[in-house]
């Protein structure tokens, strides 16, 4: 397993430490929280001359590539310009060589609602980087040096080792791994003719490395070497192949001929573990895959190795041996991002009280051959992740990018951990205090997360509470019953609990933490996205003694009608069944736990914020609740964004939502 | 056993009233017209209720069919046993967006295909699966069917369909033109499934 050296640790923390002390004491407003632009990864060439930089923005993304003493830097991709008019994205890029780096980048074009499959198109791009000697050459895309491998398949080895070449994997009723070269291949977009080899004629067997019978769903290599692969067969078996040092296949499991692993789960291996016959897998049954297990298949050993607080897990990042996953990809903010973990603290810690992270998270992520530089990443509750450049030899440290670059170094908070105990759980809670919270009574909001089933809050820096703490707040969220990251049995005990259970958490938990010295019980508020919406909405009516204020933004406000909303598929709508409940069977309990049946009793002021776009709660719910708010002449604010959707993607509304949000609260609790 | 003589006369019977069944069944698709509800004269008749679509389409040609599940507009949990026939169709040809009324008897109703060509292209979904394509309409009243959006988007080749309940959204806009062409007949919401929303707000 990497492990994150000591020396590396004291570095990290004196850099930092040198970056707090000189952030000026300047106010920090919303927008430069919610400007929408930052660093999502970064790799580092095998000899350590460049590092390649990927940054997205409002709309796009940007490969940036630096010379490692910083002094030179040139964009090599802009996904702005790249492309007219679809959309784009990249989803993953490392070095083949020191020269070499290849990019998989996706052209998106939407497909018809209900009847056709979006169409993606899949390139790997395999970009020359623009230098005459070392010198960085500032070079119009059109001119770049881009080669592409045009048939469909997928790169399953650099080999960083040796220039100019690397391992594709082609897929067919017989599927194969060559090993290609760059040179040979076709300059992307080129036109062929009938005189042009597609991919330089370098699909034949004496580059064939590897071959399996069966359509190869996943090639999984260790040192250079395909270690195993998972195959479909014409007779419906799926099969899990190891293949040994003479590149012979034997069948490790059967889907259809071996014992089910799991009644429940339907386990996909997608890494390599350090263990023989081990592998990282994602759960297919799971909802939307947000957890990652290791499963041994010869043992049927499980193990819940990570559960991300990110929307979706598409891939592993793992090191160049590829058994070791320190992160994994997730889609955030609808873009492809890069989230880090540190996988010896994961594989520990799996109970109702403590989460998977460390407080802190220094992790290296990458080195050049000769170990000069290291890449490391860190974050912490009240730092932003950040890249750091080190030089192993002079201890030197250099701030590569930061995901949220304009509060990097000027933020800061105290993170108070606890639990509290409700029916037989016991729900843990994080609470972010300002640093004056010790001499000044900190007011309090309420931030219940969304989902709810199986996501969670992290312990680490969380945009929106750290904005909230920079206004004078504390923050409490709270992982209620349903929430994923700590224990199964936490999660599945949110089943049917929307309006009970999960409110009565984050209820006493609330209680709990306004009992403390540094909160001012007087000043409560509760504000939330999507479920948190529904949730702020339903306790703000039920406690009006505690709760000051709501805000609910894209919340559920009729459950009957979400539950009968136009865009549910069939497996979702059964999910809904499962999960929440049934419409047609529990309409007029559904109707007792939502907040619209019960405006007439809402005391307090609240503030419905939600998107015309929404396309998982639909904007109905806010003109619902907007109706009946004005039937019963209650305080309110109402606000509706024309072109945003459920998540409220773009900068600009986010920073103007968060503001009014906050203007609504201080209003209500000065 | 009944005599021989009677087999023929019974089997040329049993034919025939098949044919006509099957006759009847062709015949009974009637095109359902909708008029601008601006233009609507709400003239109510006995068993009779009134259907309220409101039309956001892009596409300059659909049509939906629709076929009656059940006399009782309010049999939200009718389970679909057979292949359904179409007992309505509705042309949207040319018909601009904006609120439409028809006046058809009173039941469950399920739209069961939506036809919206797509440039050149056929397109059809079929919706008879699902409950959220179905209509119900109580006798005597204006039954608010939902906002059927058909989009269609040149630059990407798609078509987003769906029927969606925005009657909070709509209301009033909807409102304003009850009162103004001063209708009596009252209002309900009447997609597929129970809501109690308008009379929460009546109350």
């Amino acid at each position: 397993m990497m492990k994150t050296p000591r020396r590396l640790n004291k570095v990290l923390f004196l850099f930092v430490s040198i970056l707090i002390s000189v952030h000026s004491a300047s106010a920090l407003e919303a927008d430069d929280f919610f400007n929408g632009g930052g660093l999502s990864t970064a790799v580092m060439n095998p000899n350590g001359q460049w590092v390649a930089l990927l940054s997205f923005d409002n709309k796009h993304q940007r490969i940036e590539i630096k010379s490692t003493d910083l002094s030179q830097s040139l964009t090599l991709l802009d996904t702005k310009t790249f492309t007219d008019h679809e959309k784009s994205t990249i989803s993953s890029m490392l070095w083949l060589d020191d020269n070499h780096l290849a990019v998989q980048y996706s052209l998106y074009r939407e497909g018809i609602h209900q009847l056709k499959d979006t169409k993606v198109r899949h390139d790997l791009l395999i970009i020359n980087i623009p230098q005459d000697n070392g010198k960085l050459l500032q070079t119009p895309f059109e001119e770049l040096d881009i080669k592409s491998v045009r048939t469909s398949g997928r790169l399953v080895n650099p080999l960083e080792e040796t220039a100019g070449e690397f391992l594709y994997a082609k897929n067919g009723s017989t599927s194969k791994i060559y090993r290609l070269k760059i040179s040979l291949l076709n300059n992307y977009n080129q036109k062929l003719n009938k005189l042009t080899r597609i991919d330089g004629g370098q699909f034949t067997k004496a580059n064939e490395i590897a071959s399996i019978n069966g359509y190869a769903l996943a090639w999984y290599s260790q040192s250079d070497q395909p270690k195993a692969v998972l195959s479909y067969h014409s007779d419906d078996e799926l099969i899990l192949n190891y293949i040994d040092e003479n590149s012979e296949a034997t069948v490790l499991y059967s889907w259809k001929n071996d014992k089910v692993l799991s009644e429940e789960k339907d386990f996909f291996p997608i890494a390599l573990a350090d263990k023989a016959n081990e592998f990282y897998c994602l759960d297919l049954n799971e909802d939307i895959e947000r957890s990652i297990y290791r499963v041994n298949f010869k043992t049927g050993d499980i193990q819940l190795f990570y559960q991300t607080s990110s929307y979706k897990i598409t891939d592993f990042i793992a090191d160049d041996d590829n058994n070791n996953i320190y992160g994994v990809k997730v889609l955030r903010n609808g873009f492809i991002d890069f989230e880090y973990f540190d996988a010896t603290e994961t594989a520990n810690a799996k109970d109702e009280t403590s989460a998977q992270e460390k407080a802190e998270l220094n992790l290296r992520i990458g080195a050049n051959y000769s170990s000069q530089y290291t890449l490391a990443y860190r974050i912490t509750h009240d730092e932003p992740g950040h890249y750091l450049l080190i030089d192993n030899k002079t201890q030197k440290s250099k701030l590569l990018g930061s995901r949220y670059p304009a509060v990097l170094g000027k933020t800061s908070s105290q993170l108070i951990e606890g639990s509290v105990a409700v029916d037989d759980l016991t729900i843990p809670y994080l609470l972010s205090l300002p640093k004056n919270a010790s001499t000044q009574k900190a007011p309090l909001i309420v931030m219940p997360h969304g989902g709810p089933i199986g996501v969670h809050d992290d312990r680490y820096f969380d945009l929106h509470s750290q904005f909230l703490v920079e206004k004078g707040y504390g923050v409490l969220r709270v992982n209620f019953r349903g929430s994923s990251g700590y224990s199964e049995a936490l999660e599945k005990a949110g089943t049917k609990q929307w309006g009970d259970g999960m409110l009565r958490d984050i209820l006493e938990a609330t209680k709990k933490v306004i009992a403390m010295p540094e909160v001012d019980e007087q000043r409560v508020c509760i504000m939330g996205f999507s479920y948190g919406g529904y949730a702020a909405s339903m306790l703000l009516i039920d406690n009006p003694e505690l709760f000051k204020c709501g805000v609910n933004v894209s919340g559920v406000s009729d459950l009957n009608l979400h539950l009968n909303a136009h865009f549910l598929s069939s497996s979702v709508d059964e999910w809904y069944k499962e999960q929440v409940g049934n419409s047609l069977i529990d309409y007029d309990q559904l109707k007792t736990i939502s907040p619209i049946y019960k405006i007439q009793d809402l005391q307090r002021p609240i503030f419905v914020i939600h998107g015309s776009q929404d396309d998982i709660v639909d904007v109905e719910h806010a003109h619902r609740f907007k109706a009946l708010l004005e039937k019963h002449n209650k305080p309110h604010q109402w606000k509706i964004y024309p072109d945003s959707g459920h998540h409220f993607f773009e900068p600009e509304v986010m920073t103007e939502l968060m503001t009014t949000s906050v203007e609504f609260i201080d209003q209500q609790l000065k | 056993m009944k005599p021989s003589y009677i087999r023929i006369p019974l089997f040329l019977l049993f034919t025939g009233l098949t044919l006509l069944a099957s006759n009847a069944a062709i015949a009974a698709k009637k095109e359902l017209r909708l008029t601008p509800l601006q233009n609507f004269n709400f003239i109510e008749t006995k068993k009779n209720g009134f259907l309220l679509i409101e039309l956001a389409t892009t596409s300059a040609a659909s049509s939906l069919e629709i076929s009656r599940l059940d006399k009782k507009a309010d049999n939200y949990t009718y389970t679909i046993g057979r292949r359904l026939r179409t007992d309505y169709s509705v042309n949207l040809k040319n018909l601009n967006n904006g609120f439409y009324v028809a006046d058809i008897p009173a039941g469950l109703y399920q739209i069961k295909e939506v036809t919206a060509p797509l440039y050149n292209l056929p397109y059809r979904i079929q919706t008879d699966g699902r409950r959220i394509w179905r209509v119900s309409i109580e006798e005597a009243h204006i039954n608010y069917a939902g906002r059927l959006k058909i989009e269609q988007e040149r630059s990407v080749n798609a078509i987003d369909v769906g029927l969606i309940n925005r009657f909070s959204q709509s209301l009033p806009e909807l409102t304003q033109h009850l009162e103004k062409a001063s209708v009596q007949t009252p209002l309900r919401i009447g997609l597929g499934y129970r809501d109690d929303f308008y009379q929460e707000l009546q109350q």
